[in-house]
């Protein structure tokens, strides 16, 4: 069945964790019935609301933290943070409805009641709640609507950790099922603390707690105007990782801000040095060309689980567009002869002047005897790339595996485009670039 | 996802701007009428002539979950109709007082805390009468 593809298997797990409390939550022998009228049945369905919502924002708090093993289960760390995005809205949502549900029962029928209910008051276990949920509100119409600039952004997003804070202590507080019946009021707990100690290890201890290998640069080549391409040597300690794989780096550099942006491997595993090549989009990548040899950075990774190696078959098509041939080029310099794989590398790129890495290319090409063939695909004279074009040039697209590099709508089309011609989802390998 | 979030935060918006606008607006306290539709329940009722005086004897015999009076303040209520799962706190912190004494215990939920102003406004709804002593 589709929904238990290895993509699936982490989404599903979580889930069933935010689901788990309802359960419990049936299972508790209350005196009187959870839904014999209007008000008592809304209520109940407050605290499921309230349950279930809690869950799902501790979870959402656990995925944020960069945690490795988690990319097993998720296929990698873009879906991972796809993951997070998705819950943490889902779970605003049942938390904005929790307290309007628990009207009816705790106001009686007076809509001044009501609204006594929805202000701060005496009880201080239901203050943090409210306190909780309209600092939720704040942030997430920050992060989701109004997008400021990416550094005060993510500033801020940390706040959520804080808003989290409150709601344990609304839960750990309130005299409710939660405090009556001792497996949910555990289990509620136990999720809680391990999402507070997710947030603590990476966002509030993070500096002294996650893993960060020190480089420092070697060289700073500009291979066009907007496309730098920047080498770093270790330390000390050389971070292993796989061809294909990113890394988050933090350049401590006076011309570039400090804060850690994701880039794509460039260099072959095997050697010592480390390469990224990165395209000068925006506010914080616009300085990537200043940055002077000699000064250090700091790496947190590998991740990613993009590789050639990770496929069903050695017969390959790769399809790269814009500064998405990155992960490719590393791919590309630790293929092997004996490990006979056959690949056709599609480099697609608006024009010609942005092919800079195609002589590195072509040069492996022949190293590997034509095994690795690169064909340049420009869209100023032949439009956008399409599976059709991929179909007749490298001929039938059964038992191939497709791996795809690109900005998100060049994948989103060229997927449903081999899903039309009945391409298994399992050999169709994307890494979405703009995280 | 990001525009059923928005809808889901405007719905949500309306209905506290309702609910504050109505409620804020009307200040006099309105009768909490019990919509419960258990068999039993002894409405609440006024002060009652010709009938036996309201002194701790008369309530002592209204003590059970079932039929449940409580004292608080020198003030007797009738919260039988309460008991049904209403009580946040659970019905079993409300059951060891009926038929009693239970100023002490409403002040304080015995545990330190005060109940609410709106707890003592609901309160209200469920007056039998004053006690005589």
């Amino acid at each position: 069945m589709k929904i238990f593809q290895k993509n699936n298997y982490g989404w599903l797990v979580v889930l069933g964790l935010s689901i788990f409390p309802v359960f419990l939550w049936i299972s508790y022998q209350t005196p009187y019935p959870r839904f014999s009228n209007f008000a008592i049945s809304m209520a109940s369905i407050g605290q499921i609301l309230g349950l279930v919502g809690t869950a799902m924002f501790a979870i959402t708090l656990i995925l944020s933290a960069r945690l490795k093993f988690l990319e097993k289960y998720f296929y990698g760390l873009n879906i991972v943070y796809k993951r997070h995005n998705q819950l943490g809205q889902i779970s605003f949502i049942l938390l904005l409805f929790h307290p309007l549900f628990l009207i009816p029962k705790y106001a009686g029928n007076s809509i001044y009641y009501a609204a006594v209910f929805l202000v701060p008051n005496g009880s201080w276990a239901q203050n943090w709640g409210l306190f909780s949920l309209i600092t939720m509100i704040l942030l997430i119409v920050l992060t989701l609507y109004w997008k400021p600039r990416y550094d005060i952004w993510r500033w801020t997003h940390k706040f959520l950790g804080f808003s989290f804070f409150l709601a344990a202590l609304h839960i750990w507080l309130i005299p409710s099922d939660m405090s009556r019946y001792m497996p949910l009021r555990i289990y509620m707990l136990g999720l809680a603390f391990l999402a507070l100690l997710a947030f603590t290890y990476k966002t509030v201890l993070g500096r002294f707690l996650v893993k960060r290998y020190n480089y420092v640069i070697t060289e700073v080549v500009s291979l066009s105007r907007v496309v730098e391409k920047i080498t770093l040597e270790p330390v000390k300690e050389q971070m292993k990782f796989n061809a294909g794989q990113f890394v988050f780096i933090s350049f401590l550099d006076n011309n570039i801000s400090s804060e850690a942006h994701p880039f794509s491997i460039a260099s072959n595993p095997e050697e010592k040095n480390l390469t990224i090549i990165a395209k000068s989009l925006g506010d914080y990548t616009k300085n990537l060309a200043n940055l002077t040899v000699g000064s250090w950075a700091q790496i947190e990774g590998p991740f990613g689980v993009f590789s050639y190696k990770n496929s069903e078959f050695k017969d390959q098509i790769w399809i790269s567009g814009g500064i998405g041939i990155t992960p490719f080029l590393s791919m590309a310099k630790s293929l092997k002869l004996d490990e006979n794989y056959n690949i056709d590398l599609y480099y697609c790129m608006n024009s010609k002047s942005e092919a800079i890495l195609l002589d590195e290319l072509e040069r492996i090409s022949v190293s590997l005897n034509n095994s690795f063939i690169v064909i340049p695909y420009c869209s100023d004279k032949l439009g956008f790339i399409k599976a059709d074009v991929i179909q007749k040039i490298s001929g039938s697209l059964d038992f191939k595996d497709i791996f795809l590099c690109a900005p998100p709508p060049m994948i989103k089309s060229l997927k449903t485009q081999f899903a039309k011609k009945g391409i298994d989802k399992n050999l169709l390998h994307s890494e979405e670039f703009n995280f | 996802m990001k525009n059923v979030t928005l809808f889901a935060l405007g719905v949500f918006t309306g209905a506290v701007l309702v609910i504050f606008g109505l409620g804020f607006t009307s200040y006099k306290k309105p009768i909490v009428v019990n919509n419960n539709q258990q068999t039993s329940s002894p409405s609440a009722s006024p002060t009652n002539p010709g009938k036996p005086p309201l002194n701790k004897n008369e309530v002592a015999k209204h003590s059970s979950p079932s039929d449940c009076w409580i004292i608080v303040k020198n003030k007797i209520y009738d919260v039988t109709s309460y008991l049904s799962d209403q009580h946040p706190g659970g019905a079993e912190t409300i059951t060891p007082y009926c038929g009693k004494e239970a100023t002490n215990a409403f002040e304080t939920k015995d545990a330190g805390s005060p109940h609410s102003n709106a707890a003592w406004s609901m309160l209200d709804a469920y007056y039998v009468g004053d006690l005589v002593i």
